[in-house]
């Protein structure tokens, strides 16, 4: 993909000064581009770094080949620059070991994380891989809201976790599968309880 | 798709300190998995106020978050057994309560014994600005130690 044609981040125009900024650009693993501003990366302790040790002047940036993330997709990506962009600026919370950690979801973060679970999960993910302190509190925020005041069978819904019994049913096919030898055993024992027999031992 | 479980460790664990107290013991009732990593891992809870009544070998249990809610919705845990008792200490090993206290009746209940065993067993000792014990008659010196 060109950079002319690599998709922009939504950016409050009010928002830019009216110096020069340096954007950096940034590849999902499904290689789509992001032009990120270096205000906005400061929000990602891990992708701050990177470019500070890259130490990109503009030039490189637009002749380098994009800084490539490989394991998150466009779609996340583009939620987690939007945060970043639309946050950029903001002091990056400190843990003083407070608890309960009082978190409030800005309506902007609320709008964004309004998708599925799945994507939401990939969200938090990515916000602990890239490092985004408030991005994760809020992410995670929202995940705790989730569970509030519901039953356990519920929560499995909500979480798309597995019941204890479908667990034990996927390990056990999980085994069979590595030994087939252990279904014949297992055939072959329950064959000799009916019989009457205890002497498989 | 991927599920919760499949979060590291440092997202979970921000999850479940952000989930309140009660929500945190029912989710250790959704899973093995998830219960394992509850019971293994170390996170502050808002737990805030813990009461505990020794009737012999039971416990009845009242819990605090500064929100204030109740183990079972309707005021209190009652009959429980220590091992369920270890579980909500455990979790209020790592955060600072306010209040706790013991209440016995009768003194020489043996679920004190329990209780005092699960307080000498914690990794951390339990941290509380107040603490208090109240007993039916006299309570023995040194049954409890406040930590």
């Amino acid at each position: 993909m060109s950079v002319e044609n690599a998709p922009v981040v939504d950016v409050d125009e009010a928002a830019i000064p009216v110096e020069k900024k340096m954007y950096y650009r940034f590849e999902s693993n499904d290689k789509k581009e992001f032009r990120v501003s270096e205000l906005a990366i400061q929000q990602s302790e891990t992708l701050n770094r990177l470019v500070e040790a890259m130490g990109y002047t503009s030039e490189d940036v637009e002749n380098k080949p994009a800084i490539a993330i490989e394991n998150i997709d466009g779609k996340t990506l583009k939620l987690v620059f939007q945060w970043c962009e639309h946050h950029k600026g903001e002091a990056i919370p400190v843990d003083d070991g407070s608890v309960p950690k009082i978190v409030e979801i800005p309506e902007f973060d609320a709008k964004l994380m309004d998708i599925d679970n799945g994507l939401l999960f990939k969200l938090i993910w990515a916000a602990d891989y890239l490092n985004i302190v408030q991005l994760l509190n809020v992410s995670c925020k929202k995940v705790a809201n989730m569970a509030q005041g519901k039953t356990p069978a519920q929560l499995r819904r909500v979480y798309l976790l597995p019941s204890d019994e479908e667990d034990e049913a996927a390990k056990r096919a999980a085994q069979e599968a590595q030994d087939p030898r252990a279904r014949e055993v297992e055939e072959e024992f329950e064959e000799r309880k009916r019989q009457g027999g205890n002497s498989f031992f | 798709m991927p599920s919760l479980l499949e979060m590291t460790d440092v997202p979970m664990t921000n999850i479940l300190e952000k989930c309140g107290f009660k929500s945190v013991v029912t989710l250790r009732k959704v899973c093995h998995s998830l219960r394992n990593f509850i019971d293994d891992s170390c996170f502050k809870t808002d737990l805030d106020n813990i009461h505990i009544f020794i009737i012999r070998t039971s416990f009845s249990i009242i819990c605090h978050s500064p929100k204030l809610f109740l183990t079972n919705g309707n005021g209190f845990g009652k009959n429980w057994t220590s091992s369920d008792l270890k579980i909500i200490l455990k979790m209020a090993q790592n955060s600072k309560l306010s209040y706790f206290s013991v209440n016995t009746n009768p003194d020489n209940a043996e679920g004190l014994d329990d209780l005092e065993e699960i307080l000498k067993n914690q990794t951390r000792p339990l941290q509380t600005e107040h603490f208090e014990m109240e007993g039916s008659e006299i309570l023995k010196n040194g049954r409890l130690r406040s930590r």
